[in-house]
């Protein structure tokens, strides 16, 4: 049994055929399996925690820890995992309403306080799994009035922001392994249209600008919303985490039994 | 015997500091005492007062007339000079209003301007004149203020304190204390106490009255990690998260803080994740009086949460069960692996009473399990609970809002949603087997009348009934399950029965008319944010009585 397998669970993938959610969940199994492979991590201190709705169903599909949370708190509940047990390698994934709508407090939060957990962040402009209402980051709300989580993320004091798309499939997988890697809080925000509900597709393909070894910052986004979408590692710098802020890492959480 | 001393003065202040060192050191002379906070929204200005009680007996409520008023300020002795006893005393701050009778000039405030120090400083100088009046040997106050100050500031605390004890000479208040040094603890104190033992490590708050004075507690001695999130839904869904990854963990909140947690209240519903809900409640609805007390959340805690499921909800009535039920909460979360709600108020959190720790009835752990081959997150068992397993290990470990198969997958399936709706259900059982033992309602006095409570109330209540010879009190611990058998029958076996509530429309007694059947006619209710007192009980009860 070769170690790709070894991620899958037994359940059937439900999403829509060719949605681009597969493309997030291959990535993010071949990161995971190379950073177990070369032991940066150990596969039974992943824990997996999921929003609802789409993106949600990344529970069941992989075979690791896992929580599957509310709509808008898969970074508290991972924040509180990582607290609980400083060892363990946190990931929540959540779309663009649990993370930019529901829960958009909890990621200023996260960003400040700086928990060593990565946010993968499916951002397809609309809450899919209720027939397509849009986002905060749906390009066509009126009045550019979506939110740009990227300049949200940053000036919330993120020590890790980038952002990628489900049409550059490497910069996808070494961007997540990256975050996963970095000390402290990660965002990873991915673009991808939702074939059933927003299929910008054409539109995406043509318009994303490639960030290479520049970092942007607050100053760059406007008030207008991107004319182009800027992909890349926009931000990553290593503070002391909210773990090491609390404590929780001289002594791990105390008296354990 | 019993004597009652007031304490008033703005915020900021000292009252309430100064009440609590007098509420020690007369507890360390082995007088019982209990002393009631009565504070408004203010961190400097407005008027708070403390009412210490001091009784040869044991005391766990306070009296509306005073014989020792401690007046910080001006406005501390306009406002309550009408409730002086007849040979009461009234200490004042300085020579502005002419000593006269039984107002007596400390001097306080010319005290630390002279010394040059902040004006609670001064406060001393009242304590040492309240000691002299009860015939209190000054040292055996210092003993007690002198852990308060740093060796530089001792040598001016002291000097204060022996200028009180000078400015009044008779010791007209004395009266015969118990030989034994007893000790004094707010209920967010004892409960608190009791999570560390129990093993807390981590606790999740954001702050808000009156449950911050649990959290601070935490804090104390650094044994549990304490985390301020960024609200009240990030700090239960933080709880839910660190237990999962292995910790033993709670959140701390009032009613407004809970409303902000109901859908993860259910969550550790669903996900079977043990939750420990510290739930202070104030007076609502809304933001109502959040400095005050009252008993109206109830049913808001016996129903928080969508969906059903089993939940405890175990209401201590002083300090002492503070303690107990909080290792008991731990105890049961952790064992059955469901939400439990420790239900205090403003009343029980902050008051101070005479506390003695008795060894706890049961013995709380994570019930954590070791690592098995055929792991499953949800087995189906007799008792209908999982083993619990911590990730980290080589099995994988699943938790989930959804409805799932034994193994923690989701599922949509008719046959497996009924099944593991009845494995959630099957606690109910082995739980209420296990409360049984726990003392989930306790029958004080004999009388043949019955007086039916729950909370805070108990302290006024088990006061009240020196004076009811004919009453006796039952009162309600365990809510959630409710004991209903036991309840039906010692209900069915009174003369007459009379509900004794915090808040506007009984909620235990509504609670035991849909247990039970059983209607309670005769109600003493009170709201508006303060306790009942011992009196005001017995009052009503009598004028009850003339009407029928």
């Amino acid at each position: 049994m070769n170690k790709k397998e070894s991620l899958n669970s037994k359940m059937p993938i439900t999403w829509c055929p060719g949605c681009p959610n597969n493309v997030v969940l291959y990535a993010l199994k071949s990161a995971l399996e190379d950073l177990i492979a070369s032991k940066k991590i150990l596969k039974r201190d992943v824990v997996i925690v999921t929003d609802i709705g789409c993106g949600g169903k990344m529970y069941d599909y992989l075979n690791l820890n896992a929580f599957y949370g509310l709509h808008g708190r898969a970074i508290p509940i991972a924040v509180g995992v990582k607290l609980g047990n400083p060892k363990l390698t946190v990931i929540a994934i959540a779309g663009d309403g649990g993370t930019y709508s529901e829960g958009v407090n909890h990621l200023a939060a996260s960003g400040r306080m700086n928990p060593d957990i990565t946010a993968i962040v499916l951002n397809n402009g609309v809450l899919a799994l209720t027939k397509g209402q849009a986002t905060p980051t749906n390009r066509l709300l009126i009045g550019n009035s979506d939110l740009n989580p990227i300049a949200m993320a940053l000036a919330s004091k993120a020590s890790f922001v980038g952002r990628e798309t489900t049409f550059d499939l490497a910069s996808l997988q070494s961007t997540i392994k990256a975050a996963i890697n970095h000390k402290g809080f990660s965002l990873v925000d991915i673009i991808e249209p939702c074939l059933s509900y927003n299929n910008n597709a054409e539109w995406l393909r043509k318009n994303i600008e490639r960030r290479r070894g520049q970092t942007v910052s607050v100053a760059d986004f406007g008030e207008k919303s991107e004319s182009k979408i800027k992909t890349g590692v926009f931000r990553k710098k290593t503070r002391p985490t909210l773990e090491e802020n609390l404590g929780l890492l001289k002594t791990g959480t105390k008296k354990r039994r | 015997m019993k004597r009652s001393v007031l304490v008033g003065g703005e915020a900021g202040r000292g009252t309430d500091k100064t009440a609590a060192l007098i509420g020690e050191i007369f507890s360390s002379c082995g007088y019982y005492c209990f002393i009631y906070r009565d504070y408004g929204s203010f961190i400097k200005g407005g008027h708070n007062f403390s009412v210490v009680t001091v009784s040869s007996d044991p005391v766990f409520s306070h009296e509306e007339n005073f014989d020792v008023i401690v007046a910080l300020d001006d406005v501390a002795l306009r406002k309550h000079i009408k409730f002086l006893k007849p040979d009461g005393l009234i200490f004042v701050n300085n020579g502005d209003r002419k000593p006269t009778g039984n107002i007596i000039s400390v001097g306080a405030d010319e005290f630390a301007a002279r010394k040059n120090i902040k004006r609670s400083f001064g406060n001393n100088v009242f304590i040492g004149a309240v000691l002299k009046s009860f015939g209190l040997d000054w040292h055996s106050g210092w003993k007690i203020l002198s852990k308060q100050f740093s060796k530089f500031d001792a040598v001016v605390a002291r000097e204060a304190l022996k200028k009180g004890y000078g400015a009044w000479n008779d010791k007209r208040f004395w009266f015969k204390p118990r030989l034994q040094k007893l000790r004094l603890s707010t209920g967010n104190q004892a409960a608190a106490r009791a999570a560390v033992e129990s093993g807390l490590e981590l606790c999740f708050a954001y702050p808000i009255t009156p449950a911050t004075g649990f959290v601070d507690e935490l804090r104390q001695g650094n044994r549990v990690v304490v985390h301020q999130p960024e609200d009240e839904i990030a700090a239960i869904n933080n709880s839910l998260g660190a237990t999962f990854g292995g910790a033993m963990t709670a959140v701390a909140t009032s009613g407004e803080g809970a409303a902000l947690m109901a859908e993860s209240f259910s969550l550790a519903a669903m996900s079977e994740l043990p939750l420990v809900l510290y739930w202070a409640e104030r007076l609502g609805p809304s933001t109502g009086v959040p400095t005050y007390t009252s008993q109206g959340d109830l049913k808001f805690a016996l129903n928080i949460g969508h969906g059903e499921f089993p939940r405890v909800v175990v209401a201590p009535g002083d300090a002492d069960e503070a303690y107990n039920r909080t290792a008991e909460a731990f105890y049961l979360a952790y064992k059955y692996r469901l939400p439990v709600v420790i239900l205090t108020d403003k009343h029980l959190a902050e008051s101070y009473y005479n506390f003695k720790p008795s060894p706890f009835l049961v013995r709380p752990e994570k019930f954590l399990t070791a690592s098995g081959a055929d792991y499953k997150s949800y087995a189906v068992t007799r008792n209908g609970v999982s083993p619990r397993l911590a990730p980290g290990q080589n099995q994988v470990v699943r938790v989930t809002s959804y409805e799932h198969d034994e193994e923690g997958l989701t599922t949509e399936d008719p046959k497996t949603i009924v099944a593991m709706d009845a494995k959630r259900w099957k606690k109910r059982k082995f739980l209420e087997g296990e409360i049984a033992k726990l003392q989930p309602y306790r029958v004080y006095g004999k009388g043949k009348n019955l007086i039916v409570g729950w909370g805070s109330v108990k302290g006024a209540i088990i006061d009240a009934l020196r004076e009811l010879p004919d009453y006796s009190f039952l009162q309600i611990t365990y809510v959630a399950p409710f004991p209903v058998d036991k309840v039906k029958k010692i209900m069915r076996k009174a003369r007459k029965t009379i509900l004794v509530e915090n808040n506007s429309t009984g909620l235990l007694g509504q609670v035991i008319k849909e247990k039970t059947g059983i209607e309670i006619g005769d109600k003493i209710l009170k709201n508006g944010g303060r306790p009942f007192t011992a009196d005001e009980i017995v009052k009503r009860l009598k004028a009850i009585n003339r009407h029928e």
